[in-house]
């Protein structure tokens, strides 16, 4: 009797242990799901986070910390490498996009000693990678709504970053115009006056009297 | 005392398969739920599976194929001076609205049976925007219109012919293709010429003579 | 119910443990832009110079002809930034009127800018024209152009103000002798307050667009009244600066002097400083360059043209004496529309677009004039 008091016990805690072992275990295999999502952002933050063009780096920003070589930021060139190999920005880092979630890069891109700028081969590319990884809770991240093409031409090559399609989402086109200098008559519709007529209201106030001369 | 014991036991195990039951409950809900993961979405990208081009497009709208659903992400305004044929808009800002019963309020369009939903905006940084969180909210078959508005004008309405040196046949059956587009959506004049107007600007700006003519002006 | 302690201590360590391996470290956001710049002229100068360093180059000064634009007018934006009245009066076919100080802004709200090849600005003379080209390029406009000789060398009808201008009044006060050039002394002191050296840029080129150049001319008359209390740059190659230049002027080699490396810090900033070439419309991109860096710059007006036209024609060294074979005889639109060209237009969209409208419908119109 005396010697089953002694191991009865014993087994008991051996048996909650061995329970408890396996719970956390299960637990811990159900909710360690690395598929599973883990935003830090919900859907409708990370809208009005996007709306707001949050992160978003203008070209002539990009010019600067190119020209001064400021070295608070690291360029991210997110395209696959025989892209990357065949041109890139001097100093850039290449993560092709499928990877840019990837452990390995987690202390590259999620740091606080350098701000990271998010480029691709067009702006759809990098405002993705933005999203998802902001959305995660990388900090520090930029975006910009340009490509590398467009960096490489307008800013190394030459200085004229605010030419040409420095921001790709902006309208290059009056749509409507296009289209109907293309149709010709065969849609005819109606006669306007043409060309430059529609481009936005010019300010004709008068400037106090200007110096002849001057020009 | 060993009876006792095993009721111990019993209402032991009956706690554990509980709480066993409560975290089923809780985590499959969380997987059910309608996101993606980052994973996942970024994986559905890199495959290649996001963008539909210009000549896609426009040889669907042409052929007619029911299966094409254009929506327009840009704003209102934008989209009441110039849309693609058929085209719905969603602004990117309603694009998650829920109704009063929580649904999104755009679920029927965006998950449709048997169609291909392609996004355009100006570029394609919004419709990318829109897609993104599209395809996190699990809506599928979701695309992105290649280079947008902006570029449906300087492939189909405006395509530049293929410099003789360096076209493959190939190129020159894309124009043929784009020329009849162009026919289709703005009744072009069969001689656009690459040197017409707007549509060639940037490549010349790049690269023509440019600064060296006029120097010297003093 | 130690046991029991137990074990939901360890429940708990469990659920954590597994669940932190699966979030983000957090990291703090930096600061961007919290210091101010220590010297702005200094970075300024260092942004530009390593930028295009465009007024030390060989594209400088950006002019276009008018027989380029006269070929091409249907792939250039056209800005004419003369009076309104004589905008009316006659313009190139398309041209838009603006003031030369609302360029920016317009250049800024109308997107589609960046769609034409070139973007052309049309004054009277091409001065007032290549003193914004100049801002704008620096600013990063890299398309933009001034109209060689303004509307001057379009038609004769806008050619006044060349044809008035041009004198030979001081052809017999020149100097021959060389006059050194000053000591290096320290940059301009600019204090705009802005954090980054692209805004200190943008800042002064706006501010300098603003007030145009009205500050920043002179005529040949006030000049010779008395030379000594500016100092003159004379913007030639030394072999023509020797045939006779404007007492006490001082040479500078035209696309190479103004950098920090060559003889950009010999100008003074005590004093205000006048630029003169041989039509007046190098030196306004070269006076614009000087005044978005701080210095009190001034372009002579028509340059040697205004004082010594007769002895430039004479002199087979000394080029661009203005002369009627540069008036053009293009076509002049009038009145207050850009063109009166009729073209016939298509319905604004493809087809009637429809909004689908999970609630309601809002109505909207179709708006016929596009936003380019």
């Amino acid at each position: 009797m005396e010697e089953r008091k002694d191991y009865a016990p014993f087994e008991m805690k051996h048996f909650y242990g061995v329970v408890v072992f396996l719970l956390i275990i299960l637990i811990g295999m159900l909710s360690y799901n690395s598929n599973a999502p883990h935003y830090v952002k919900n859907p409708s933050e990370s809208l009005v986070h996007i709306i707001d063009s949050a992160g978003l780096l203008h070209a002539t920003q990009m010019a600067e910390i190119l020209y001064l070589e400021d070295s608070l930021y690291q360029i991210v060139d997110l395209r696959k490498p025989k892209f990357f190999l065949n041109n890139h920005i001097e100093g850039s880092i290449n993560i092709p996009i499928g990877r840019i979630l990837d452990k390995e890069f987690l202390h590259v891109l999620n740091q606080e000693e350098k701000i990271t700028i998010l480029i691709g081969s067009r702006s759809s590319e990098s405002v993705i990678a933005y999203m998802m990884l902001a959305d995660e809770g990388y900090a520090n991240i930029r975006v910009v709504a340009f490509s590398v093409d467009f960096v490489m031409s307008n800013i190394v090559e030459k200085y004229a970053p605010l030419s040409g399609r420095y921001d790709e989402e902006r309208t290059v086109y009056d749509y409507a115009r296009v289209i109907s200098e293309t149709g010709g008559s065969t849609i005819s519709s109606e006669t306007v006056k043409s060309n430059a007529k529609k481009i936005a209201p010019v300010k004709k106030k008068k400037k106090a009297e200007e110096e002849e001369g001057g020009c | 005392m060993a009876q006792n014991k095993q009721i111990k036991v019993y209402v032991f195990l009956t706690a554990v398969f509980m709480v066993l039951g409560i975290i089923m409950i809780f985590i499959p809900d969380k997987e059910v739920e309608k996101e993606v993961s980052p994973h996942v979405v970024i994986k559905i990208y890199n495959h290649g599976n996001a963008y539909y081009t210009t000549d896609q497009v426009a040889k669907l709208i042409m052929d007619g194929n029911p299966i094409l659903q254009l929506v327009d992400v840009r704003s209102e305004e934008e989209f009441s001076k110039f849309s693609l044929k058929n085209a719905i808009n969603i602004p990117l800002e309603e694009l998650i609205d829920k109704d009063k019963k929580g649904n999104y309020v755009w679920r029927d369009y965006l998950k449709p049976e048997k169609k291909i939903t392609v996004f355009y905006s100006n570029g394609d940084m919004t419709a990318a925007k829109a897609w993104t969180l599209a395809t996190r909210l699990r809506f599928e078959n979701i695309f992105i219109l290649d280079g947008g508005l902006n570029n449906w004008i300087e492939t189909i309405i405006k395509p530049v012919e293929p410099q003789a040196t360096t076209a493959t046949p190939e190129d020159y059956n894309v124009y043929q293709f784009r020329k009849a587009a162009s026919m289709y959506f703005g009744g072009a004049t069969a001689n656009v010429a690459p040197t017409s107007v707007k549509s060639t600007v940037k490549k010349t700006v790049v690269k023509k003579k440019k600064d060296v003519e006029e120097e010297g002006g003093c | 119910m130690r046991k029991l302690n137990i074990i939901f201590l360890l429940f708990f360590a469990g659920v954590f443990v597994f669940s932190s391996c699966n979030s983000i470290a957090h990291k703090k956001e930096i600061q961007v832009g919290q210091n101010n710049l220590q010297n702005e002229a200094e970075a300024l100068v260092g942004f530009i110079e390593k930028s295009s360093d465009f007024i030390n180059t060989k594209a400088v000064p950006t002019l276009i002809s008018a027989s380029d634009v006269n070929e091409n007018a249907g792939n250039y934006l056209i800005l004419d930034i003369r009076k309104n009245a004589d905008y009316v009066n006659g313009h190139i076919d398309g041209a838009m009127n603006t003031p030369a100080s609302e360029v920016l802004r317009f250049l800024e709200e109308n997107e589609c800018a960046a769609s034409f090849e070139k973007v052309v600005i049309a004054c009277y003379s091409g001065q007032t024209a290549g003193y914004v080209t100049s801002a704008l390029r620096l600013l990063g406009y890299g398309n933009v152009y001034a109209l060689k000789y303004g509307m001057s060398s379009w038609n004769k009808k806008t050619a006044d103000h060349w044809l008035n201008n041009i004198s030979n009044k001081y052809a017999g006060q020149l100097e021959l002798k060389g006059n050194p050039k000053n000591t290096k002394s320290d940059l301009p002191i600019l204090n705009t307050g802005e954090k980054t050296t692209y805004d200190v840029l943008y800042n002064r080129a706006s501010v300098v667009i603003k007030e145009g150049l009205t500050p920043a001319k002179i005529k040949a008359d006030e000049l010779f009244e008395n030379p000594n209390k500016y100092y003159v740059v004379n913007y030639w190659a030394l072999e023509q600066y020797a045939i006779g230049h404007v007492p006490g002027a001082v040479q500078y080699q035209p696309k190479k002097s103004f950098g920090t490396k060559t003889y950009l810090k010999t100008l003074p900033t005590d004093k205000p400083i006048v630029v003169y070439c041989y039509t007046g419309q190098h030196a306004a991109f070269v006076t614009s360059y000087l005044r978005i860096i701080g210095y009190d710059a001034k372009v002579l007006l028509y340059g040697a043209n205004s004082f010594m036209h007769t002895k430039m024609k004479s002199e087979a060294k000394l080029g661009h004496a203005f002369n009627s074979s540069i008036i053009m005889n293009y076509d002049l639109t009038e009145g207050e529309e850009p063109s009166n060209k009729v073209v016939v237009k298509a319905a604004a969209t493809e087809s009637a677009p429809k909004k689908a409208a999970p609630v309601k419908k809002k109505k909207k119109k179709v708006e016929e004039e596009g936003g380019c």
